[in-house]
């Protein structure tokens, strides 16, 4: 009896022992498991493309502008586009746009569309409720004729891209989306003014 | 006796075993406070980067443009100032004027810009070395 009460002490005064072994077990097992399922380091890459989306969304515009001014905006940005696009390649940057303006000489609103993406795009313009289906080749451009309440929305679908825009039929009117990827570096977004 | 000479064995242990189980535990403290750390690698900050936000910077401050319509690349270059480093300047449309240096190890920022008051658009290269 003695015997057996000194061998009950020497299991629960060993109580820590065996709770700070079972302890270290687990945590091996629970970080041998987690490092398994996560072991891929999550890079943060501090990258130029975001200071050349940035540079170019602001350019579009003013490209624009200066085309407005002299009556010529399509050749100044389908110009200007191929300028940017050479540039990018030199810097092994791939860069694709798609540009849409409105302008209106008469009373009929124009929709120019400039497809900059590598591939043919199938896209809906939807204004006022006169839906127009075009498909562009890659590098080539259309011009739609609308006619449209002085204020109106203009829907645009195109690759599972869905946009609505509140747009004024006598103001000029660019919207553009833009993409810059190199190799994993990725930027997209759009833009209107 | 056995008892007693068992106790004392154990008893003369009791503080390396008291060591031994801090340090156990320090170790598992350490381990997932590692853990909890992200495993976030981030790359360092290429001076590049200045190069952009400088020219970025005289654009925003209407500064730029006319050094380039005017083709004054050496006004524009006395105008950037990059402590630690060299620089200089090239615009580019279809031909370059400016500087570019023959030298290993040198960073180039691009701007872009369609023109000032009318369409006439140019790369504006900034190199770093």
């Amino acid at each position: 009896m003695y015997m057996s009460l000194t061998k009950s002490n020497y299991i629960s005064g060993k109580k820590g022992q065996f709770f700070l072994i079972g302890a270290l077990l687990f945590s091996m097992v629970f970080y041998l498991g987690i490092s398994a399922r996560f072991s891929e380091n999550i890079v943060v890459r501090h990258s130029d493309l975001k200071y050349l989306y940035n540079n170019i969304e602001k350019e579009y515009t003013h490209v624009f502008n200066l085309g407005l001014n002299e009556s010529d905006e399509l050749e100044k940005l389908v110009n200007f586009t191929i300028f940017i696009k050479n540039i990018a390649r030199e810097r092994n940057i791939n860069f694709e746009s798609l540009v849409i303006f409105t302008k209106n000489d008469t009373e009929d609103l124009e929709v120019t569309l400039i497809n900059n993406f590598d591939n043919q795009i199938n896209i809906t313009i939807n204004v006022s409720d006169d839906v127009k289906n075009v498909s562009l080749n890659s590098g080539s451009y259309t011009i739609l004729s609308f006619s449209p309440p002085d204020e109106f929305v203009m829907e645009i679908m195109f690759n599972n891209t869905k946009r609505e825009l509140l747009l004024e039929k006598y103001k000029a009117n660019i919207y553009f989306i833009i993409s810059l990827r190199r190799g994993d570096d990725v930027i997209k977004g759009d833009f209107l003014a | 006796m056995g008892v007693h000479k068992y106790n004392g064995v154990f008893m003369e242990m009791k503080g390396f075993m008291h060591t031994f189980e801090s340090i156990i535990a320090v170790i598992i403290l350490i381990g997932f406070l590692i853990f909890l750390r992200s495993n976030y690698v981030s790359t360092p900050y290429d001076i590049t980067y200045r190069g952009y936000e400088i020219l970025e910077d005289l654009d925003e401050k209407g500064e730029l443009r006319d050094y380039v319509v005017s083709g004054d690349w050496i006004g524009l270059n006395s105008k950037i100032n990059i402590p630690g480093y060299n620089h200089s300047i090239e615009f580019c449309n279809q031909t370059c004027i400016g500087y570019k240096p023959d030298k290993e190890n040198v960073w180039s920022s691009v701007y872009i810009i369609g023109g000032k008051d009318v369409y006439e658009p140019y790369q504006i290269k900034l190199y770093i070395w």
